[in-house]
């Protein structure tokens, strides 16, 4: 729709907010895997042999997870789980395809 | 909204709250109606209910990972449409109030004493405008700067008659039938 009768029609510029809205608080959902990510990548910086290695993947694996909690759906649920059973290895694993994808992020993790 | 329409909209929340964009346009769709004439009704300017409902979609949609699927989605939805409504209301009449701090002014010419004495009524007017109806403090100031709405003439001064009683009465420390 043209942006002129968007800002016109109170519904349409209502939807369009809204939309950006919803965008901004999934976006704003991803930060806090992201967070725990850098906060690993930190840990392994300080301990780890290789920091260009680390800082490299650790990175990929904050922005992963950002873009994984944003798009939502199985990947999504998943970097929590993730990143939780990468810190504490002793939690039990979701089920089904949930599990699979936190499997991918822990061996991420676990890389990192 | 029947029974069967609220279990949708609970679903179709839940997928959009898991990522699924392909939810946002019903959703939007079946709730905008609704929370515009509930935000209407709570506000009696309809550009205000309008502000009222596009800000509560802001919120709700801003907020919709938070959404708990055990609770009702559109008694949540309407929730928040309520808390917007008041919040608004609430600002208007805040408003409204400092813009009736105006009628009195203290003439500067006038000695220490009589200005001293004027900010002393002008406070005490000030006060018992405060505990008058939203209606009453507007007649009273129409009639302090000496203003009229424009339409039936006798009604207004059988209104502004009751509200400068009322006032009168505050002022003495009658009884408020306010």
């Amino acid at each position: 729709m043209h942006d002129s009768r968007i800002a016109e029609d109170p519904k349409e510029r209502a939807r369009l907010l809204a939309r950006r809205a919803y965008e901004r608080g999934r976006l704003r959902l991803g930060l806090l895997p992201a967070l725990l990510t850098l906060l690993f990548t930190l840990i392994s910086l300080s301990l780890g042999r290789e920091p260009l290695y680390s800082g490299a993947i650790g990175l990929g694996l904050a922005a992963i997870a950002v873009l994984f909690t944003y798009r939502g759906g199985i990947p999504g649920r998943a970097v929590l789980p993730g990143l939780l059973r990468c810190s504490f290895p002793g939690l039990s694993a979701p089920s089904g395809t949930t599990a699979r994808a936190a499997l991918v992020i822990r061996c991420a993790c676990s890389a990192a | 909204m029947d029974q069967q329409g609220k279990e949708a909209l609970k679903v179709l929340m839940i997928r959009l709250a898991d990522g699924d964009r392909t939810a946002f346009d019903p959703i939007f769709t079946a709730l905008w109606p609704l929370v515009l004439r509930f935000s209407e009704r709570f506000l009696a300017d309809p550009r205000d209910a309008e502000d009222a409902a596009q800000t509560a979609l802001i919120k709700l949609f801003s907020h919709i990972s938070d959404f708990d699927p055990e609770r009702d989605a559109l008694a949540w939805a309407l929730g928040i449409a309520a808390y917007e409504c008041k919040t608004l209301r609430k600002k208007k009449q805040r408003r409204r109030e400092t813009a009736g701090e105006v009628p009195i002014e203290a003439d500067e010419r006038a000695g220490p004493e009589s200005l001293a004495s004027q900010r002393e009524t002008e406070a005490i007017v000030r006060e018992i405008l405060s505990t008058l109806s939203e209606k009453d403090r507007e007649l009273v100031l129409m009639h302090m700067e000496d203003r009229r709405p424009p339409g039936d003439d006798a009604t207004f001064r059988k209104r502004l008659s009751r509200a400068l009683r009322r006032f009168k009465l505050n002022f003495t420390g009658g009884p408020n039938d306010a």
